[in-house]
């Protein structure tokens, strides 16, 4: 196989597990299960190439303005879901990915609808826009490791504490003075747009961005699932499972995408129950407990 | 004119309804929102359309749909939901949601992603009746709801299991020392969820498509239905359904087709935040279940 | 009727139990006390199934009850009262009742239980079509203890039925009690009104930091220093 297969899977690898990341620090923190960061991955995508088009701005500068939408929204997701408990922030999650997905197809004018945006821009540093693979390799390894880094400090931070706390036990931590509602919208927003620049970094590197590859339903799943395997509340976690899924997924797509249309995504979710079924802490939960028990018996 | 809309917003109602009693159910005694529901839906309606192909009309197919239904939704309760009662939050939602990604994928595996439809011969006849056109598989449909609901709701009321599913939702450790055995429970309560919405895919399979994530469309609004209507209650599920079925053909006015969508998500939204009981369903009661 | 050898139980890794000894005769009235967090409601809902217990034996009219759920305990005739009745609100007092006769054992006899806890508690009878969730608090406790004597207990479990109420209708719960034994029905009761419940019994067991202190009858016990030093200085 070519060095452009693998030099691909990398890229990959490494946005999926900051997207991943993103979502583990909302989920496996404050244990808040978002199905909705397609929405997040997707305004992230978006963003960049509709700014420069609109307004002939540089990439960076859409980057972080889908970073500040989808935070935003995330505020609005948190203010809205702030009286409801598992499972209501979930759905309401579903319901405004689906949300954000619907407009973008229904407003053909500013985002060319399911048709999707072929990336036109003038190459070099600015627009982060090259023909070569290796430039991506390095801002989406860059990606991932800041958000993991992100997460392990978050994890030891005030925040991560009263996080922890709050997924804990909601009403204890809300009687101990912890502000419950700013802890959770901090996370969401931060979650969000981390997220959005893990799509902002997808869209540049396919130069293609469409409502079926940046906005679907399985896109929100995705993140989900990766920390799943790797370990939901492990900062590591994200970037194990996404060592594992991504160049799964991968190859079944190659292997069988083109002749067996639907066993790709029925492998996917067998393999979901699975792992939840037989290692519902994931790997690096499975690791721990072996080391555990390896420990106890020596 | 309005009348009319009114009318066919009811009828569609009913069906939305029906799928929503059944995922409301299951939510209530079991505290587990199904994400495959809109699979059982799926897999109803092609149990139908194959047997139609068969030679059996989608309405005599029910009777072989419903039991095959209930059999799955208990087997789907007995070898995987009861794994994830005891589990993390994660694991509640994730397996379901494995479950409704896999049988879609199954689906289009078998049966690619092409739109089928059965041709019958009430499908388009109409009934007129005081000056409003009625058609007749969505009036089957809607006494259909009528005769599921009516019989859901007495046998919860008034037979034993049913006063034991009915205890079961309100305090499981309890119940079970009044003798009842809950897994038993959980795992009829998934084949009535389940079996409902056998009914329902017999009695969608004249009116509309059945292609492998078809019932995604109708589970999101069932979900709407079920958050407006209040979690575990089956007068608030109809009540619900008919509501968003009325709101849905008249904001066919309104709104595009596409949009139709985002009005029920914004609805979903704005309910969730304002009243999470739901707009008939009983404060408190969301911990409490099934009425 | 009721062996308890060597029990030990709890939650997770928390031993709430470990060695404890007790046995309840046909017919007899039986007192269990401690001070909180001795243990006592973990020792009913270890007998019922509802704790795991990690070691010993549960012995019911011969049989071993170990591993069995707390549904097939009921069948057996063994009968536990929670702990805050747990009434199931959004039910009448009357599908509270019948739901007590759900087993396999007592539903061929609803009839006849019916009239009779109607017959020993009329107030339920007043409020049958009511909402178990709108009694007061001492009505509550007697459609609890109704719905247990519905299940045609053998031996029925009472865990702190007095907890919370007024005195007079303290007095109205202990009178009941008392007639229980008449009606061929043994009784393990768990309570914190440690006069009232020694009154009662005709023997009493004392438990400690998860295991049987002492033992005795209801006289001996009342008169024990350690005892009384113990647990009665607070209450009367």
């Amino acid at each position: 196989m070519s060095i452009n297969f693998w030099l691909d899977l990398l890229i990959l690898t490494c946005i999926w597990a900051g997207v991943a990341g993103a979502w583990n620090l909302l989920a496996g923190f404050a244990g808040q299960f978002s199905l909705g960061h397609a929405a997040f991955f997707g305004i992230g995508a978006y963003t960049p190439p509709l700014l420069a088009q609109a307004l002939g701005v540089a990439t960076w500068f859409g980057i972080a303005a889908g970073a500040a939408l989808a935070a935003a929204l995330a505020l609005v997701i948190a203010g809205v879901s702030l009286r409801t408990r598992w499972p209501f922030f979930t759905l309401i999650t579903i319901a405004f990915a689906e949300v954000v997905r619907i407009l973008a197809v229904y407003f053909k004018g500013i985002t060319k609808g399911s048709e999707g945006l072929m990336l036109e821009l003038e190459p070099g540093f600015a627009n982060y826009f090259y023909l070569d693979k290796w430039p991506y390799l390095l801002l989406a390894a860059i990606y991932a490791a800041g958000v993991i880094w992100l997460c392990a400090v978050i994890r030891r931070s005030r925040l991560g504490f009263r996080l922890l706390s709050v997924r804990e036990d909601e009403d204890a931590a809300r009687s101990l003075g912890v502000p419950v509602f700013m802890a959770r919208a901090n996370a969401t927003m931060i979650s969000a747009a981390l997220a959005a620049m893990g799509g902002s970094i997808f869209g540049l590197y396919t130069k293609f961005v469409d409502p079926d590859s940046t906005l679907s339903f399985l896109l929100s799943v995705q993140p989900a699932l990766i920390t799943i395997v790797g370990g939901l509340g492990h900062a590591l976690g994200p970037l194990l499972g996404a060592a594992l899924v991504i160049p799964i997924e991968h190859l079944l797509r190659s292997w069988f995408g083109g002749v067996l249309f639907g066993l790709h995504g029925l492998i996917f979710g067998l393999a979901l129950i699975a792992v939840l079924l037989v290692l519902p802490d994931g790997l690096v939960g499975g690791l721990r407990r072996r080391r555990g028990r390896q420990v106890r018996h020596a | 004119m309005l009348g009319q809309v009114l009318v066919s917003g009811i009828l569609v109602g009913g069906i939305y309804a029906l799928v929503a009693v059944g995922l409301n159910i299951v939510f209530g005694v079991l505290r587990i929102i199904n994400f495959a529901h809109g699979e059982y839906l799926m897999m109803s309606m092609y149990g139908a359309y194959w047997l139609w192909r068969m030679g059996i009309d989608p309405y005599l197919a029910a009777f072989l749909v419903v039991p095959a239904m209930a059999l799955f939704g208990a087997l789907s309760e007995r070898y995987l939901v009861r794994y994830t009662l005891a589990a993390h939050a994660h694991v509640k939602i994730f397996v379901t949601l494995g479950l409704s990604i896999a049988l879609q994928n199954l689906a289009l595996l078998l049966f690619k992603a092409d739109y089928l439809n059965v041709r019958t011969s009430y499908q388009t006849s109409t009934l007129d009746l005081a000056g409003f056109a009625f058609s007749v598989p969505r009036l089957v449909a809607f006494g259909a709801l009528l005769v599921t609901a009516a019989s859901l709701y007495a046998f919860l009321r008034y037979t034993d299991f049913g006063k034991a599913i009915r205890a079961t939702a309100q305090d499981a450790t309890t119940a079970r020392l009044m003798g009842i055995d809950v897994e038993r429970v959980y795992m009829v309560t998934f084949a009535i969820g389940a079996a409902v919405v056998g009914v329902t895919g017999c009695l969608l399979i004249p009116i509309y498509y059945v292609f492998p994530t078809v019932g995604i469309d109708f589970v999101v609004v069932a979900f709407v239905v079920v958050v407006l209507g209040g979690l575990g209650s089956i007068p608030g599920a109809i009540a619900g359904g008919l509501l968003i079925g009325i709101v849905e053909q008249f904001s066919g006015f309104f709104v595009e087709t596409s949009l139709r969508q985002v009005v029920y998500f914004l609805i979903f939204i704005a309910v969730l935040a304002v009243r999470p009981a739901g707009l008939f369903g009983q404060r408190g009661a969301e911990e409490i279940g099934l009425k | 009727m009721l062996r308890i050898e060597d029990l030990a139980a709890g939650y997770g890794d928390v031993r709430v139990l470990r060695g404890v000894v007790l046995d309840v005769g046909a017919r007899e009235t039986v007192s269990l006390l401690g001070a909180n967090g001795a243990g006592k409601s973990t020792l009913l809902r270890a007998a019922m199934g509802i704790v795991r217990s990690s070691g010993g034996r549960i012995v019911f009219k011969g049989e071993p009850l170990t591993g069995l759920p707390a549904n097939a305990i009921v069948e057996r005739g063994l009968v536990l009262v929670p702990e805050g009745r747990a009434l199931f609100p959004f039910m009448s007092v009357l599908e509270n009742l019948e739901l007590g006769s759900y087993s396999r054992r007592a539903k061929p006899h609803r009839k006849e239980s019916l009239d009779r806890v109607f017959a020993m508690l009329p107030r339920l009878k007043e409020r049958r079509r009511q909402l178990a969730g709108s009694l007061s608090g001492g009505e509550q406790q007697m459609c609890a203890i109704g719905r247990g004597l519905m299940a045609m207990p053998d031996l029925l479990l009472l865990d702190e039925p007095s907890l919370g109420l007024a005195p007079v209708i303290v007095q109205e719960i202990f009178t009941l009690i008392g007639r229980l034994s008449a009606e061929g029905i043994a009784v393990l009761l768990v309570e914190q009104h440690v006069k009232r419940a020694l009154a009662v019994a005709d023997r009493g067991y004392v438990l400690e930091n998860g295991s049987i202190a002492t033992t005795g009858s209801g006289a001996t016990l009342l008169s024990d220093p350690a005892l009384r030093k113990a647990y009665m200085g607070q209450k009367h």
